[in-house]
């Protein structure tokens, strides 16, 4: 198992303002990669 | 995914999309797909790389699984929606996580049509966090 360095994953939400990611869920988070738009 | 939502709420699990796209350009998907999850782009794909979420080689984004897929699609009427330019050979991938950065399980696509069904995702979820919590 490996780990991620939850604090310092940092991405942008729609209106382009970075968040962190650990903001967005509270015990568990199934993240979805997306391949390119389509 | 979208009608199996509530299995993944019930688990107390919160689903959230990643792209590499721009947030402006998310905004335009999000307008048409109206996906019930939180969408948060990864431009400079940092996240991508933390997962280990490389590029496809174009034998790859060209399987015969993709194409089979793509072929139905179409067969299902579905239309190709353009975002713009995009590196089409980006690989796309499924993880849970747990609030302490703990992967519980991943799905890394070998190809465009490699995407677990959301049926199996949540056997592979619901073993994982039984295997967590029977660790702890």
């Amino acid at each position: 198992m490996s780990i991620i360095r939850i604090d310092e994953l940092t991405l942008y939400d729609l209106s382009a303002s970075a968040v962190a990611l650990k903001n967005y869920f509270r015990d568990y988070a199934l993240l979805i990669f997306l391949r390119h738009l389509a | 995914m979208q009608s199996l939502h509530p299995e993944f709420s019930r688990r107390g699990i919160s689903i959230i999309v990643i792209s590499f796209a721009e947030p402006t350009v998310l905004v335009k998907y999000q307008e048409y797909h109206k996906w019930p999850f939180v969408i948060l782009a990864d431009p400079q794909r940092r996240a991508y790389g933390t997962f280990a979420l490389t590029r496809l080689s174009w034998r790859q984004v060209f399987s015969l699984a993709t194409l089979k897929l793509y072929f139905r699609l179409l067969r299902q009427g579905k239309k190709h929606q353009h975002y713009g330019k995009a590196d089409v050979r980006q690989g796309g991938g499924d993880f849970l996580i747990d609030c302490a950065g703990n992967v519980l399980f991943a799905h890394r696509s070998r190809d465009p049509a490699d995407r677990p069904s959301t049926e199996m995702l949540l056997q592979e979820i619901d073993r994982a966090m039984v295997a967590k919590s029977g660790a702890a």
